[in-house]
């Protein structure tokens, strides 16, 4: 810290424009993070057919939760959501540049899919026993609402079924990835402008996808059902996997622009170590990355110790991403020194909102959804 | 299940197939055959409709020249942009940042007049999604506020924060050049009401723009030239120190609207001061 007394004499009168992002982009980044997350570990389980059990097919409709919330925060972020419409008509010349053109098709296409997905998880017969006990005027609904997946299984089918497992992960992937790659062309934001936070976003959703199939599946079991399920094992490694790797790339990215970025990356360093220092070294190294970290080593790979580090991670993903968005747009591009961030109440309304809507709806479909059904499949049925 | 019922389920099944296979033909067909008319329609209605306030100009190049030798910092031109555009309290088309050069004793005072680039390579277009913004054969950088949605995209997207996102309309809004006025053989509002002279407007591919001659008489410099926008504002003895990010410490006018209570309620970012700041 300099002295008073030798810093320039440098004082700014100054305009500075509010930025325009704010926890909404965080809370839809690690929503839709975290759900490609599970997507992609629910696609992984049954390319090696693990499936037919209660766990799997609670994946789907946590996932669908997940994302439906997380479209919530980017209807609220957006000052004139009637006209997303204009999306998909116009400015398709800058299709190579504006990742929201894709976002606005793929991210509707990842939660159809997911959607579709959920009702193809579960048990044709038991699907269409639960139609059936449907009341008929709304039975029709009903129907096309699952997209009559009690006639067909087509991940039973061997190339069909692959082709949608391998879409599924690439759509996963990039709901992981959209949030980072659109920051990562905000121009004006030099911090930003690095692939180092696309795979941060990927491998921070990977690991909470890990961390949902570890402490909130079995938990959304139990409630339905009234029986516990132990998560796999593979998700406990895959978790230690990301959580080290996405470690790796966040101290390696920090380190570089403090030591090799531009001015604009300097400053941005200087923000990251200086004001915001104490919240990176509990948010992230601690709780983050460090606990879960030595809890998965250690821990004995007991499922009170998973779920534990399971916290920790989902934690650090959100405060990953609130991190680097809030160190992006506090720097003043007007001038000098940095904004402070203070949510206001409107935003803290709608995260709040969207958290209740993600759980409420992931509790109704673990309800109403026959997850619990272990009758063979295979077999179609008229209803 | 009998013999007769899985025959059943089964002819149901190749029914669904058969349909799904031929709704994503017929949907192929359909992109394939809308991918023209989309690619006509692809940058703006208006600029498809061929309206002279979209298209622009052709054959000219408009571009702002800042000397800061004249500027005084009277913020006439501040003033003359609220009025004119109707830009809502608390934001700024154009502004004129007050900055003290150097340390004691070896002090001086600077003013630097900001506004929209127009660059060249703007960043703000690229990231647009729904076509509302785009460069004018002019080279005029314009926003369509009946297509704007606000997602911000184009605010961060400026290196130059010329860009915020009006509270009144809800869609992204900067200085357009006043092409209101420049359409109609005028200057814009800010150039007008210079009362040092400091602003001057012109074609660029008039060599005998007073811009284009001052460009090629004087040494000129940009605001970031390291930003690969290639900027359309040139300033003349602008010092190095103010063209690429300051040193310093941010004051004073969003402080003063939150001490007001004006913008309070729905403001999410303010400025960090004192010991804080210094970090920057």
């Amino acid at each position: 810290m300099f002295e008073r007394s030798t810093l320039p004499m440098n004082e700014l009168f100054n305009v500075v424009h509010e930025r325009p992002f704010s926890l909404l982009f965080a809370n839809y980044s690690v929503l839709l993070g975290v759900a490609g997350g599970i997507a992609i570990l629910w696609a992984v389980n049954a390319w090696m057919g693990r499936r037919d059990t209660p766990g799997f097919r609670l994946a789907m409709p946590v996932a669908v939760s997940l994302v439906l919330a997380g479209f919530m925060n980017v209807l609220a972020e957006v000052q004139q959501p009637g006209r997303l419409i204009y999306g998909y008509i116009y400015g398709w010349v800058y299709a190579d540049t504006s990742i929201i053109k894709y976002g606005i098709t793929l991210l509707p296409l990842f939660l159809a899919l997911c959607w579709w997905l959920m009702f193809q998880s579960l048990d044709p017969r038991a699907l269409a026993d639960g139609i059936a006990r449907v009341p008929r005027p709304v039975r029709p609904v009903v129907r096309f609402m699952t997209l009559w997946s009690w006639r067909y299984r087509l991940l039973d089918v061997p190339f069909v079924g692959k082709a949608v497992l391998v879409a599924l992960i690439l759509l996963g992937l990039f709901a992981q990835a959209y949030s980072g790659i659109f920051l990562m062309n905000e121009h004006g934001v030099p911090l930003w402008n690095s692939p180092a936070q696309v795979i941060l976003f990927v491998l921070t959703g990977l690991a909470g996808g890990a961390a949902v199939h570890v402490a909130v599946i079995p938990l959304l079991n139990a409630l339905s059902t009234r029986r516990w399920m132990a998560p796999g094992r593979h998700y406990h490694w895959g978790m230690l996997g990301a959580v080290v790797l996405a470690g790796i790339v966040w101290y390696a990215w920090l380190w570089w622009i403090a030591r090799f970025g531009d001015i604009a990356n300097q400053r941005a360093a200087a923000l990251l170590f200086g004001p915001y220092f104490s919240t990176i070294v509990w948010h992230t190294l601690v709780i983050g990355l460090a606990l879960p970290f030595v809890i998965l080593v250690f821990g004995g790979q007991r499922i009170a110790a998973d779920v534990l580090a399971s916290i920790g991670v989902l934690w650090g993903a959100y405060a990953l991403r609130y991190l680097i968005l809030i160190a992006g747009q506090a720097l003043n591009r007007s001038g000098a020194g940095y904004l402070d961030f203070a949510p206001n109440e409107e935003v803290i309304w709608y995260t709040a909102s969207d958290a209740l809507i993600a759980v409420s709806l992931a509790l109704l479909l673990a309800s109403i959804l026959p997850i619990n059904s272990n009758v063979p499949v295979g077999a179609a049925k008229e209803v | 299940m009998n013999r007769s019922s899985e025959e059943r389920s089964l002819k149901a099944r190749r029914r669904f197939l058969k349909g799904l296979t031929a709704g994503m033909a017929a949907s192929a067909a359909g992109v394939a055959a809308a991918k023209p008319a989309k690619a006509a329609g692809s940058v703006n209605p208006g600029w498809e409709a061929g309206n002279p306030s979209y298209v622009g100009q052709d054959g000219r190049r408009w571009a702002m020249l800042i000397d800061l030798r004249k500027c005084i910092g009277c913020q006439a031109c501040t003033v003359a942009c609220k009025f004119e555009n109707n830009v809502p309290e608390g934001h700024f088309r154009t502004w004129v940042p007050d900055v003290e050069l150097g340390a004691y004793p070896d002090v001086r005072r600077a003013f630097l007049p900001r506004l929209c680039n127009h660059c060249a390579r703007p960043s703000c277009i690229e990231v647009c999604p729904a076509g509302a913004t785009w460069q004018r054969k002019d080279g005029v950088v314009e926003i369509d506020y009946d297509i704007c949605w606000g997602c911000g995209s184009c605010v961060d997207a400026c290196p130059y924060d010329a860009r915020f996102i009006n509270p009144v309309t809800r869609t992204a809004e900067k200085c357009t050049f006043c092409t209101q006025r420049i359409d109609q053989g005028l200057l814009p509002a800010c150039v007008e009401s210079c009362v040092g002279g400091a602003r001057q407007f012109g074609d660029l591919n008039d060599p005998d723009s007073p811009v284009s001659r001052a460009i090629r008489e004087q040494p000129v410099q940009v605001l970031k030239p390291g930003t690969g926008n290639e900027p359309r504002v040139f300033y003349i003895g602008l010092p190095h120190s103010l063209q690429n990010n300051l040193p310093g410490r941010p004051t004073l006018w969003s402080e003063d609207r939150d001490a007001a209570g004006t913008t309070a309620p729905d403001a999410e970012w303010r400025l960090a001061t004192d010991k804080e700041a210094e970090h920057v």
